[in-house]
C-alpha cells in the first residue's frame, strides 16, 4: 500500500496546520483537532510507544474543550509540541526523539500536571430568573412536567414487563434529564436534586450496570409519586404567595444508593441479555399489568441500541392554545348561533318574502352550525390520557392484593369533551378499585376453578350514537346475588320474600350505602360506594348499568353525554314561559282522558297512563306561572323518569326539541329547586332547564 | 459584538416547551429577535430546510432525533453544513460534549447557564465565523 504514508504525512500536515490556528476557546477548532488526532492515531496503531503521546494529547484537547484547564496557553503550546514530535518521528522514525523539543513537551506535560484545575464551576450563579418573576412560565411547567411524568410511569409499567427494552430505559431517563434542566434554570433545587437522583439510576441501566427489577421500578415509581408531591406544593406556594415546602429527600436517595450498590456487581459482565425470554406483546393499545414481586424475570439489559422506539409513537404537529381561549369560542359560537336564529325568526325579515335572502339566511344558519361544531371538538380530547392514570392504579392494586391482572385499554383514542375528562376520573377509579378488589380472584382461587391464574381487566371506549360508552370488564368471579340479596334485606331494601330478577338483584348494588364485601379493605373501603358512582354519572347525565354472569365476570357499562355544554331538550310553554325538559329523562308525552285524573287523599293529584298511576306535577303552580287550576284534560302531561321513578309533568304545549346550550345562572338562582341552568332560545327569550333529580324529589303533593 | 447579526434566525430545540421558552427569554435577552422553535431534530431540519437559520441552539436529549444526531444531520447535508449550532447539555455529560465536539458543534453550554454565558459562547462562534 504505497498510498498509506502519503496519507500519513498529509494527515500529519493538517494537523501541524490545525494546531498552528488553534485556540482554546475554539470549540469547533478543538474539535476537527481531536478527530483528526484520531483517524492519525489509527492509521498508527501499530506504533505502541507513540500510544501515550496520543493519549496525552486527546487528553489535553479534551480537558480544553470541557474548560479543566486555566492555564490555555501552556496547553496549546503542548499540543503544538506534540504534533512537532509526531512529525519528527514520521521523519526520523525514532522514539523517543533527542533533543529540546521532547524536553520542552515533558516540561509542559510535567507543569500542566501539576495545575490539574477543577473543573469549570458546574454551580454558576444561578439564572436571572426566579421563581416569582415569571409565574407564567412556572404556570406552563407545572402541566408539562405532570405530563411528563405520567408518561414516565406508564413506561416504567411497561419496562418492568419488557425489561430488555433498551428504549423504554432511554424513554424514561430523558424526561428525568430534562425535568432536572428545567428545574435548574427555574430554582427548584428540590425537584433538580430528585430528578438528578433518578436520571442517574437509570443512567445506569442503560449502561448495563444495573437490571431493571421489580425494586428498581418500584423505587423510580416512589420518585414520580415524590416529584408530583413536589409540583402540587409548588402550584399550592405559587397560588398562595408562601415559600416551597421542604421534603426531606434523604430517605429516597438512601434506597436509591443502597440498590445501586446492592447491583454493583452486576456490572462486571457486560452482555447479552440473560435468562428466559418472555412472550411479549407489544401492541402499544395494550399496556399489560405485571405479575406480583418476584415474578418478573430479571433481564440483563443489552447493550445494543434499538433505533425505533415502542414506547414513543409518532405525534401530529399541534399547537397549544390556552383552555379559557377554546371556552370563550365555545361560547361565542352558542351566542352566535342563537343570535342567527333570532335573525332568522325576526317577523320583520320575514315579512320581507326575499327569496335570495331566504337563501342567503338559510346558508348562514349551515355555516354556523358548522363553526359551532368545530369550536365545540377543538375541546375534544383522547381518553387514552385518563385510561393509562389506571395502568400504575392497577400495578399498585394487583400487587398489594397478590393478585396477577392483565390490563387491556381499548379506544383510547376515543374523544371527549375535556370537561367531562376530570368529572369520570373518580367514577372510573372507583370501578376499576371495584374490579380488582372484588371482582378478580387470586392466582389460586383462579386455579382452582380452572381460569387462568392472570385475570384480564378491560377497558374500553368507543362512541355510539352521540355519546361515548365507557366498559370496566373483569373476567372474575361475578356479583355474589344470595350475599347480595341477604344484604339487602338487612338494610330494608327490599322485603323479605320478595322475588326479584337477577338483573334488579345486580342493580342494588347501586343503592345508597350499599357495599358487598364482607370486610371493608384498606382499597376501596373508603366510605365511597357504587351509589356515588351512580350519583355521579346521574349527574353528569350519564347512564350506568352492570352485566354480571357468576363466576365469569362482571361488566359495568358508562353511557356518558360527549360534553356538558349541550344538551338535547323539550322545549314546553307553561303559560308564557319557556322551559326546557332533558330528552334523556322523558318517557311519553300524552293529553289524558278527564277519566284518567284522580285526586288522592294524602297523596294529592295522579294520572293514569297505562294502568299505571304516577303523581302530577303541575309546573304552573312550581314555578308561580299561568293558570294554575287548568285541567290536566286542557292541557298536556309529559311522563319523565329519574332513577326508575316516573311523575307527570303538566305543561301546556310543546315547541320542539333541540340542541340546548346550557348557561349558568349564576349564584344567585343557585338554590332554587328543579333547575339546572338556562338558555336563550332562538326567539331570544331566557329558557330555563328542568334538574329532574331535585323536581322528582319534590313532594308532589306539596305541589 | 459588530459581528453578530441580532436579526438573523435561531433555531431553538428542545422537546420540553418550558425549556424552550427559558432560552427563548434568554436569546431575547441578549437581543434577538427572530427565534423559532422545534420540539426535536426532525422537526428543526424540516424549518432548517424552508427557512435561513443563522444559528441552532439545540438540546441534547429529546425522543425521536436526538441532538447529536440532529448535528451530524446538518453537518452532512452540503446545503446546512455551514450553519453554527450550539449544543445545551447537562453539567457532569463530558462524554456528550465530546462527542458532539467531535461531530463538529460550534460550541456547548451547560445548563443552568446565564444569559451572560450564553452570548459569551454565542459570540465566540461568531468570532471564529468572522476570522475563517
Amino acid at each position: 500500500m504505497s498510498t498509506e504514508p502519503q496519507k500519513l504525512a498529509a494527515l500529519l500536515e493538517q494537523l501541524a496546520l490545525k494546531v498552528v490556528m488553534l485556540e482554546a476557546d475554539d470549540v469547533q477548532g478543538l474539535g476537527a483537532f481531536l478527530a483528526q488526532l484520531e483517524e492519525l492515531q489509527a492509521q498508527v496503531a501499530q506504533v505502541q510507544e507513540l500510544a501515550p503521546l496520543f493519549q496525552r494529547l486527546t487528553e489535553v484537547g479534551q480537558r480544553l474543550v470541557l474548560r479543566e484547564i486555566t492555564a490555555a496557553a501552556q496547553a496549546l503550546e503542548l499540543l503544538g509540541q506534540g504534533v512537532d514530535l509526531l512529525q519528527r518521528w514520521h521523519r526520523e522514525r525514532e522514539w523517543p526523539p533527542v533533543g529540546e523539543a521532547w524536553e520542552h513537551y515533558l516540561q509542559l506535560s510535567y507543569e500542566l500536571g501539576l495545575q490539574e484545575e477543577a473543573p469549570e464551576s458546574t454551580s454558576q450563579a444561578p439564572a436571572e430568573l426566579h421563581l416569582w418573576d415569571d409565574p407564567e412560565l412556572v404556570a406552563n411547567f407545572l402541566p408539562e412536567a405532570r405530563e411528563h411524568l405520567e408518561g414516565i410511569e406508564t413506561r416504567l409499567v411497561y419496562l418492568e414487563q419488557h425489561p430488555d427494552d433498551l428504549e423504554a430505559v432511554n424513554a424514561i431517563f430523558r424526561p428525568f434529564h430534562s425535568l432536572k434542566g428545567v428545574a435548574g434554570f427555574l430554582n427548584l433545587a428540590q425537584i433538580q436534586e430528585l430528578s438528578h437522583e433518578a436520571e442517574w439510576l437509570l443512567d445506569r441501566v442503560r449502561t448495563g450496570q444495573l437490571l431493571v427489577t421489580a425494586e428498581l421500578v418500584n423505587l423510580v415509581l416512589e420518585v414520580v409519586d415524590l416529584l408530583r408531591e413536589m409540583l402540587a406544593d409548588l402550584q399550592e406556594a405559587l397560588t398562595e404567595g408562601r415559600e416551597l415546602a421542604v421534603f426531606d429527600l434523604a430517605p429516597l436517595k438512601a434506597k436509591i444508593a443502597q440498590l445501586s450498590a446492592g447491583s454493583a456487581a452486576l456490572g462486571a459482565q457486560p452482555g447479552k441479555a440473560q435468562g428466559e425470554p418472555q412472550a411479549l406483546e407489544t401492541s402499544p393499545s395494550k399496556v399489560e399489568v405485571p405479575p406480583p414481586e418476584g415474578k418478573v424475570a430479571p433481564l440483563k439489559v443489552a447493550e445494543a441500541g434499538h433505533p425505533a422506539s415502542a414506547a414513543e409513537a409518532a405525534v401530529p404537529e399541534t399547537v397549544k392554545v390556552s383552555l379559557a381561549k377554546v371556552d370563550n369560542l365555545v361560547d361565542l359560537m352558542g351566542e352566535l348561533v342563537i343570535v342567527q336564529s333570532q335573525v332568522r325568526q325576526n317577523r320583520k325579515i320575514s315579512e320581507l318574502a326575499d327569496q335570495k335572502l331566504e337563501r342567503d339566511l338559510a346558508q348562514m344558519a349551515r355555516i354556523t352550525s358548522e363553526l359551532q361544531k368545530i369550536s365545540m371538538s377543538l375541546r375534544m380530547v383522547p381518553i387514552g390520557a385518563t385510561f393509562r392514570k389506571m395502568v400504575r392504579l392497577v400495578r399498585d392494586l394487583s400487587r398489594k392484593m397478590g393478585k396477577d391482572i392483565d390490563l387491556r385499554l381499548e379506544g383510547e383514542d376515543t374523544e371527549i369533551d375535556r370537561s367531562m375528562v376530570d368529572a369520570i376520573y373518580d367514577p372510573l377509579v372507583h370501578l376499576v378499585r371495584n374490579s380488582v378488589d372484588h371482582g378478580l380472584e387470586t392466582p389460586e382461587e383462579r386455579r382452582a376453578r380452572g381460569k387462568p391464574p392472570t385475570g384480564r381487566l378491560s377497558l374500553r371506549a368507543f362512541h355510539q350514537g352521540g355519546d361515548i360508552i365507557i366498559e370496566i370488564e373483569d373476567d372474575g368471579r361475578g356479583l355474589n346475588r344470595e350475599a347480595i340479596l341477604a344484604k339487602a334485606a338487612d338494610r330494608g331494601l327490599v322485603s323479605a320474600g320478595q322475588t326479584l330478577s337477577p338483573e334488579k338483584i345486580d342493580h342494588l348494588i347501586f343503592e345508597p350505602g350499599f357495599s358487598t364485601a364482607a370486610t371493608v379493605t384498606e382499597i376501596s373501603g373508603r366510605g365511597v360506594g357504587l351509589d356515588v358512582v351512580k350519583q355521579t354519572i346521574t349527574r353528569l347525565r350519564g347512564k350506568i348499568d352492570i352485566q354480571s354472569r357468576p363466576g365469569e365476570g362482571c361488566r359495568f357499562l358508562l353511557r356518558l353525554p360527549l360534553t356538558l355544554a349541550i344538551i338535547d331538550g323539550l322545549v314546553v310553554r307553561v303559560g308564557d314561559e319557556r322551559y326546557i325538559i332533558p330528552t334523556v329523562g322523558v318517557r311519553e308525552t300524552l293529553r289524558p282522558e278527564p277519566k284518567d285524573y284522580f285526586t288522592v287523599k294524602g297523596q294529592g293529584e295522579l294520572i293514569r297512563v297505562r294502568e299505571q298511576l304516577m303523581p302530577l306535577l303541575r309546573l304552573h303552580r312550581l314555578f308561580g306561572v299561568g293558570d294554575p287550576e287548568v285541567h290536566p284534560s286542557e292541557a298536556l302531561v309529559m311522563v319523565v323518569e329519574h332513577e326508575g321513578e316516573k311523575r307527570a309533568l303538566l305543561v301546556d304545549d310543546i315547541l320542539g326539541k333541540q340542541e340546548i346550550v346550557i348557561k349558568s345562572l349564576g349564584h344567585f338562582f343557585k338554590n332554587h329547586k328543579g333547575v339546572a341552568g338556562g338558555t336563550i332560545l332562538g326567539d331570544g327569550r331566557v329558557g330555563l332547564i328542568l334538574d329532574l333529580a331535585s323536581l322528582l324529589r319534590l313532594d308532589a303533593g306539596a305541589v | 459584538m459588530e459581528n453578530i447579526n441580532y436579526r438573523m434566525k435561531v433555531l431553538v430545540v428542545d422537546d420540553f416547551a418550558t425549556m424552550r421558552k427559558i432560552v427563548r427569554n434568554i436569546l431575547k435577552q441578549i437581543g434577538f429577535e427572530d427565534i423559532s422553535e422545534a420540539e426535536d431534530g426532525n422537526a428543526a431540519l424540516r424549518l432548517i430546510k424552508n427557512e435561513q437559520v443563522g444559528l441552532v441552539v439545540t438540546d441534547w436529549n429529546m425522543p425521536n432525533m436526538s441532538g447529536i444526531d440532529l448535528l451530524r444531520e446538518i453537518r452532512q447535508n452540503p446545503q446546512t453544513a455551514d450553519i453554527p449550532v450550539l449544543m445545551v447539555t447537562a453539567e457532569g455529560l463530558k462524554d456528550n460534549v465530546l462527542e458532539a465536539v467531535k461531530a463538529g458543534v460550534n460550541n456547548y453550554v451547560v445548563k443552568p447557564f446565564t444569559a451572560e454565558v450564553l452570548q459569551e459562547k454565542i459570540e465566540t462562534i461568531f468570532k471564529k465565523q468572522a476570522c475563517a
